[in-house]
C-alpha cells in the first residue's frame, strides 16, 4: 500500500484511536518507520489527541498521588518487565535491610551455635575441675590427718618430761622389740610397737603396767596397716615395769603370762 | 509532550520514583480526564488513574518510541485500563451506546459534571459536529471497534472509516485555531 494510500484510507485514524487489530498495527508501525508522510500524519494526530487531553484534563485529588507513590513503595517490583536491572535492586533500602537482617540471622546462628558448643566445652571442663578439685580435697584431709598425728607422735617423742622404756622380747619372742613413752606428770603413755610380729585373726598384744606387783590393763595395741606408729594407750599414774603378753583380740582382764612376749622395767 | 519526556520513561523503568512522579504531575489530569470520560464514576476513575500508573511503572520497558509518542503509549493504557475496567464492571451498556452528551455534558452524575464542565470549557470535543463527536466518543472512549460503530449506528462500515477520518481531522483543525 503505498503512503496516501494509507493516510486516506482511515487507518492512520483507526489506530491512533485504538481501533486497529494486531496486524494492521504492525504494518503501520513498519510504515511509521519507512514513510515519514505516514510518520507526520501519525504524529500530527497523536498530537491533536494529546492536546484535546491536556486541554480537557481534570486534575484528580492529591490522595491519587500518594495513594500510586505508597503502593510503588509497598510492591515496586516489575513483575511484566523481562529484565530486573541491578541498579533497582541495589537502590531499594529495604533490600539492604532484609539482606542485612537475614546475614544478621544467620551471623546470629552461628554465634548462638558456636557459644552452646563453646557452653557446653566449659561445662565438661568445670565438671572434670570440679572432680579433680573435690579428689586433691580428699587427698588433703588425709594428709593433714597424717600431718597433724605426726605432729603429735612427733611432741611426744621430743617432749622432755617423757621417761623412755625400752620392752625386749622373752620366751620364744626374744629380739622383738618396743617402745614406751611415758609421761608421767600427765600419766600418758604411748607404745611403738617397733618390732612385734604380726599376730593371727583373734589374736592382739595387750600392754600391762606392774603396779605394786600387780599387772594392770593399759590398753590393746591395735593390729594391722592402718595402726599408728605410736598409739595412745590408757593412762597409768604409776608403774615399776610394763609388759605385753598375747590375749584373745579385744583383750582380757588379767595377763596370760604364759604369753608374755615383752617385759621392761622402768 | 516536550522531547525529555523519553528519557523519564527509561528514567522510570530504572526505578526512578521520582520521574514517574514527574510524569504524573505533567500527565495525571490529562490522563485522569480521558478516564473520568470512559468510566463516568470519579471514584472508579481514581482507582482506574492509580492502576494506569502502577501499570506504566511496572511496563516502561515496553515503550518503544519508534511506535508512538511517549503520551500516546501512557494515554493507550489509561484507556485500555479504564475501558478493561468498565467492561468488567458489566457498566457497558451494547443496547444503547450512550453519547457524550448525555453522559458528559447532558445528564452525567452531578460531582462528575462539575469536574467536567472546568474541562469542557476548553475541550474542543464538544465543539466537534455531532455526528464527529459520537464516531469519537464511541472509538475513544467506550473502546468500540469501527465494525462494532457500524453494527451499534447502522451506519455502513466504510461510511464509519471516512467519518472518523473527519472527525479527527477536524478535531485538528478546531485545536489550531483555537490555540
Amino acid at each position: 500500500m503505498k503512503a496516501d494510500e494509507l493516510i486516506r484510507s482511515g487507518l492512520l485514524e483507526a489506530y491512533v484511536l485504538g481501533q486497529t487489530s494486531p496486524d494492521e498495527a504492525r504494518l503501520l508501525e513498519r510504515m511509521r518507520g519507512s514513510e515519514p508522510s505516514v510518520r507526520a500524519e501519525l504524529e500530527a494526530m497523536e498530537t491533536a489527541l494529546e492536546e484535546q487531553a491536556m486541554r480537557s484534563a481534570v486534575a484528580p485529588p492529591s490522595a491519587v498521588k500518594a495513594a500510586i507513590l505508597g503502593r510503588l513503595s509497598q510492591d515496586p517490583g516489575k513483575a511484566d518487565t523481562p529484565v530486573v536491572p541491578i541498579a533497582r535492586v541495589q537502590e531499594r533500602p529495604f533490600n539492604w535491610l532484609a539482606a542485612a537482617s537475614v546475614g544478621g540471622l544467620l551471623l546470629s546462628g552461628l554465634m548462638n551455635f558456636l557459644q552452646y558448643t563453646e557452653l557446653r566445652d566449659v561445662r565438661s571442663e568445670l565438671a572434670r575441675l570440679e572432680n579433680d578439685r573435690s579428689v586433691l580435697a580428699e587427698e588433703l584431709q588425709v594428709q593433714r590427718a597424717s600431718f597433724r598425728q605426726s605432729q603429735e607422735q612427733l611432741a611426744v617423742v621430743m617432749d622432755p618430761r617423757l621417761r623412755t622404756v625400752l620392752l625386749n622380747g622373752v620366751g620364744h619372742a626374744l629380739g622383738s622389740k618396743a617402745r614406751i613413752y611415758w609421761d608421767k606428770d600427765a600419766r600418758a603413755v604411748h607404745i611403738d610397737p617397733m618390732s612385734l610380729a604380726e599376730l593371727p585373726a583373734g589374736q592382739q598384744y595387750q600392754l600391762w603396767a606392774l603396779v605394786g606387783g600387780q599387772p594392770v590393763d593399759a590398753g590393746v595395741i591395735a593390729k594391722g596397716n592402718a595402726a599408728p606408729a605410736l598409739q595412745r594407750m590408757k593412762d597409768v599414774p604409776d608403774a615399776q615395769a610394763f609388759a605385753v603378753t598375747i590375749e584373745q583380740e579385744g583383750g582380757s582382764i588379767t595377763p596370760t603370762l604364759t604369753a608374755m612376749v615383752l617385759l621392761g622395767n622402768v | 509532550m516536550p522531547a525529555n519526556d523519553a528519557p523519564l520513561i527509561a528514567a522510570v523503568q530504572q526505578g526512578d520514583q521520582h520521574a514517574l512522579a514527574t510524569l504524573y504531575d505533567a500527565y495525571g489530569g490529562a490522563l485522569h480526564g480521558i478516564i473520568l470520560r470512559v468510566v463516568r464514576n470519579t471514584d472508579l476513575a481514581q482507582e482506574v488513574l492509580q492502576d494506569t500508573f502502577v501499570k506504566i511503572w511496572c511496563n516502561a520497558g515496553g515503550y518503544d518510541p519508534a511506535k508512538g509518542r511517549p503520551f500516546t503509549w501512557m494515554m493507550n493504557i489509561a484507556r485500555n485500563t479504564a475501558i478493561d475496567m468498565v467492561r468488567s464492571a458489566g457498566v457497558r451498556h451494547s443496547a444503547s451506546i450512550r453519547s457524550l452528551d448525555d453522559h458528559v455534558y447532558g445528564t452525567g452524575h452531578d460531582g462528575l459534571r462539575e469536574q467536567m464542565d472546568d474541562a469542557g470549557v476548553r475541550d474542543v470535543v464538544g465543539k466537534l459536529k455531532p455526528e464527529h463527536r459520537e464516531l469519537i466518543d464511541m472509538a475513544y472512549y467506550q473502546g468500540y471497534s469501527q465494525q462494532e460503530i457500524a453494527d451499534n449506528t447502522g451506519l455502513p462500515l466504510g461510511t464509519v472509516k471516512s467519518r472518523t477520518r473527519s472527525a479527527l481531522l477536524e478535531l485538528r483543525t478546531l485545536l489550531k485555531d483555537h490555540r
